[in-house]
């Protein structure tokens, strides 16, 4: 077996393994697996918009790949991603907007029996600075740690399993088949989460008031200081972050280093850039809003 | 409705034992920094290139943030003081915030994305690769060679980076103070001392940074231990270390805040 003549009949002064008749073979049969795959339910995607070395990456492009493949997104593939990156983050993000809606009605309630025996105007200001800042503001940053590191783990995982090439060679293009499910997912879902962990931030908030400082719950639910100004700068601060996490985390996926550490340095490159995007975002769109309604 | 709804509390349920468990873990890893340190097994020359990798690495994160973290504090004060026309409280208002709530814990979420989730990468890098059982098969103690010199080292990163955001988020309020609300630096300083604040305000803030520090540095270490298959695992590792010391953290923020109620 070690030096022996080649097992087939080989012709010609080549390899024995590339003789001619099994390269024609492998070549049908690459045919064959190309036209199933064609006719198949994987629909004909753009291009391979994305460049595949380093050096040419950035997250423009990888913007500009979405969005050119957004038309080719299934629904069901969107449904999916709604229902992993949105649904299951919702016991999570609960749980933490419950606590820090307590803590700040404590914290507010100590400050306020410091310097003013009056609690009135704690529930309709922690309402104002809920709608306007904060539900917004927190679930961003909790979706960045959450959503963040599911979207660059699992791209990531494709990526050092070669996944993606694979991907690549059944004409499917991974941003349009991988990245853009869950951008549109993260976009839509992203407002709705705020306004459920809201809801679990003002009901713990509520409670608080209602134990620790004996405010009355029709007290302390009153929106008098809300306005339509404060309602449009939270709405437009979950829409930017529904669009900034899922852009930086994928890319941050796409571009995984191969080896073992890889798809841990891209986790960690995803949560800590779509943090700072949220934190970046939140100030810029709190600044602009102020200026825009004038409250200087 | 009733499906979704049953979900949800299935959802949490799962959140809340995976989270018991994780505590356990972790008091058994903070067990075994403290144990192999009292020992005096703590590698020196892992801990110096800890606190530099960990600790330096993570400087220019806390910074930047805590820049826009002093910003949004004014930003969102702003309506406030406009409706009551109390300016000279703005640095009052920033720096309460500032110094006790949002500091720390912003602090606390960014180390633990940057320190902790690279903790947990490395580690989780070292087990999937049986390489913590090598060290065991070279008769070295994991214990003293890798947890004890990380957990202190990231414990150390949170103090003294919530240190410096504190100091780099009030003057970004105060630069903020100034172009958006035209607020002068100096009725900045003077509503910042003007006695309501004191220096407890700031030993509170430290004090939950420490409490964030162990949470951090004892979940991620568990977490990147207890990594399996492969790459893949690891990055599930770490998605998951960064969402339980992110709950933990906001816990431990109620838990000290609760306690130490100051007069």
């Amino acid at each position: 077996m070690t030096a022996g003549p080649p097992s087939g009949s080989s012709s010609g002064p080549s390899d024995p393994n590339s003789s001619p008749s099994r390269r024609a073979l492998r070549g049908s049969d690459y045919a064959v697996a190309l036209s199933t795959v064609r006719e198949g339910d994987v629909q004909p995607m753009p291009g391979f918009i994305l460049p595949h070395d380093e050096s040419r990456a950035s997250l423009l492009v990888t913007l500009r790949a979405t969005f050119s493949s957004l038309s080719h997104t299934q629904p069901s593939a969107v449904v999916t991603q709604a229902y992993e990156l949105g649904v299951r983050s919702l016991p999570f993000l609960c749980l933490v907007l419950a606590f820090v809606g307590g803590i700040i009605v404590y914290q507010a309630g100590i400050q306020a029996m410091r310097i003013v025996p009056d609690t009135s105007g704690i529930g309709p200001g922690y309402i104002e600075l809920l709608v306007r800042d904060l539900a917004a503001n927190l679930t961003g940053l909790m979706l960045a740690t959450r959503v963040g590191a599911s979207i660059a783990a699992e791209i990531g995982s494709m990526k050092v399993t070669d996944q993606l090439d694979a991907l690549r060679l059944c004409q499917a293009d991974p941003v349009a088949y991988l990245v853009a499910p869950r951008f549109l997912a993260c976009v839509l879902v992203t407002p709705i989460l705020t306004i459920i962990a809201g809801a679990c931030a003002l009901a713990s908030g509520t409670l608080v008031g209602a134990l620790a400082f004996d405010i009355r719950p029709q007290n302390f639910l009153d929106p008098r200081f809300v306005t339509f100004g404060g309602l449009v700068t939270g709405f437009l601060k979950s829409a930017a972050f529904g669009f900034a996490i899922p852009l930086v985390s994928a890319h941050a996926g796409l571009y995984t280093r191969v080896g073992s550490q890889g798809v841990g340095d891209a986790t960690t490159r995803a949560v800590v850039g779509s943090s700072i995007a949220v934190i970046v975002l939140g100030f810029f769109i709190g600044a602009l809003m102020h200026v825009l309604l004038g409250g200087a | 409705m009733v499906r979704f709804s049953g979900a949800l509390l299935a959802g949490l349920g799962q959140t809340l034992v995976s989270l018991v468990r994780g505590v356990g873990t972790q008091a058994m890893v903070l067990a075994a920094a403290i144990g192999a340190t009292l020992r005096g097994e703590c590698d020196g020359d892992e801990l110096k290139s800890a606190l530099l990798r960990l600790g330096l690495g993570s400087i220019p994160v806390v910074v930047s943030t805590a820049v826009f973290v002093g910003g949004l504090m004014v930003v969102q004060s702003a309506p406030l003081l406009a409706r009551f026309g109390a300016e000279s409280y703005l640095g009052w208002g920033a720096g309460f915030g500032i110094l006790r709530e949002v500091g720390p814990v912003l602090t606390g979420l960014m180390i633990s994305g940057r320190v902790g989730s690279n903790n947990t990468a490395e580690l989780g890098t070292l087990t999937v690769t049986e390489q913590v059982d090598g060290l065991r098969a070279l008769a070295i103690d994991p214990a003293g060679y890798l947890l004890a010199p990380r957990v202190w080292a990231i414990i150390l990163t949170t103090l003294v980076g919530t240190a410096i955001s504190m100091i780099v988020a009030l003057l970004g309020a105060a630069a903020a103070g100034l172009f958006l609300l035209h607020v002068h630096p100096l009725t900045f300083y003077n509503g910042l001392t003007s006695g309501m604040l004191t220096w407890l305000d700031v030993l509170h803030g430290l004090a939950k940074a420490f409490a964030f520090g162990v949470v951090i540095a004892t979940s991620s270490t568990a977490y990147g231990l207890g990594a399996t298959g492969g790459p893949p695992g690891v990055g599930r590792a770490v998605g998951s270390s960064v969402v339980a010391t992110a709950v933990l953290i906001f816990a431990m923020d109620a838990l000290v805040s609760m306690t130490a109620r100051v007069q």
